[in-house]
């Protein structure tokens, strides 16, 4: 979270993250790394399934993962329980209700979609 | 609560429960929504909204609502490739005499339907407004093949008897056909002038999507 600007302020996350996005609809996908880069974050894939996500991560460690929790039929909850228990920061973007959340990963952050770019930047700033 | 809450295996569903199917209900309308939102925001990333937007907007919507019609119309029916094909053809009014169609029956899974009638409805449209389709006498002849031992369906577009200009490889229809349906069925697409007209050539898996696809 250290500025690297000269300016010296500190901008607000997502800014200079690399962001993970995992995402099975494109267009949904496509939205979503415009409004990050938007916010100053740098896009690692978009992945449309968990198969694709993981070998990313193989790749590269990125400063957060958004998660889509159904991927084609294939629930996030496995690769979300491991990234938590390596610390990365996570946040689920679903269509799910809360309820669905399985206990142990129900303090993951979560915005409910349809997600609005304004929305999405109030949830990644805190 | 604890009795209403989903899988906690992290891998497959478990056995689906009248809740369970009532939130997954409930997240697809969202998901439906989203990808409607995502799409219009798509759109007006790289044109102006104007009349002609509106226009090729609601084309979209309708072929969206085309698919969802045939996807709910019973549970646990899969749609069939000629239905989607069928139905894009007729939302067009396209006449019979200018279309050939045909091809083994293939049940499409509920994601590569709704990818695929994107696809085929942007085939239309830019058939009917850029080629064999519009004014003159073109054909469209939509044939497909199944290769059972690799699992997928080559589906031919073919477009004869116009002056067709090379396709454009810009624009929501070319981006659609090769980068979304790419992402979201790992299909492969090409799109070019033979000494016909324009053919577009879809690889894909019927029952597949994404996560088939390292």
């Amino acid at each position: 979270m250290i500025a690297s600007d000269a300016t010296n302020t500190r901008a607000p996350a997502p800014a200079g993250e690399r962001v993970l996005v995992v995402e099975d609809d494109y267009f949904i996908a496509q939205d979503l790394c415009r409004a990050l880069r938007g916010l100053g974050a740098t896009i690692v894939g978009p992945a449309p399934s968990i198969a694709a996500a993981r070998t990313l991560l193989e790749q590269t460690v990125p400063d957060r993962v958004l998660l889509d929790i159904n991927l084609d039929g294939e629930y996030a909850f496995e690769l979300a329980t491991q990234l938590q228990q390596r610390g990365m920061r996570l946040m689920f973007i679903t269509g799910y209700d809360f309820a669905f959340i399985p206990p142990a990963l129900q303090r993951v952050a979560r915005l409910q979609k349809p997600v609005d770019a304004n929305v999405l930047a109030q949830g990644l700033a805190c | 609560m604890q009795s209403d809450l989903p899988p906690q295996a992290a891998t497959a569903p478990s056995a689906p429960t009248e809740r369970h199917s009532f939130l997954e209900q409930r997240r697809q309308v969202r998901e439906l929504l989203a990808r409607i939102r995502a799409i219009v925001r798509h759109m007006a990333a790289a044109e102006q909204p104007t009349e002609r937007f509106v226009a090729l907007l609601e084309g979209r919507l309708g072929a969206l609502a085309r698919v969802q019609e045939i996807l709910l119309r019973a549970p646990d029916v899969l749609p069939e490739l000629m239905e989607l094909v069928d139905a894009e053809l007729l939302a067009q009014s396209i006449p019979h005499d200018r279309l050939t169609v045909g091809g083994p029956p293939v049940l499409l899974s509920a994601r590569v339907a709704g990818s695929l009638a994107l696809a085929i409805h942007e085939l239309v449209i830019n058939a009917i407004q850029f080629g064999a389709l519009g004014g003159g006498a073109g054909q469209v002849a939509v044939s497909w093949t199944l290769d059972a031992a690799r699992g997928e369906v080559q589906l031919n577009w073919h477009e004869t008897g116009s002056d067709v200009g090379e396709p454009g490889k810009t624009g929501f229809g070319w981006e659609l056909l090769q980068n979304t349906l790419a992402y979201e069925l790992g299909a492969r697409t090409e799109l070019r002038l033979d000494r016909d007209g324009l053919l577009c050539v879809i690889n894909f898996r019927p029952q597949g999507g994404a996560r088939d696809r390292k």
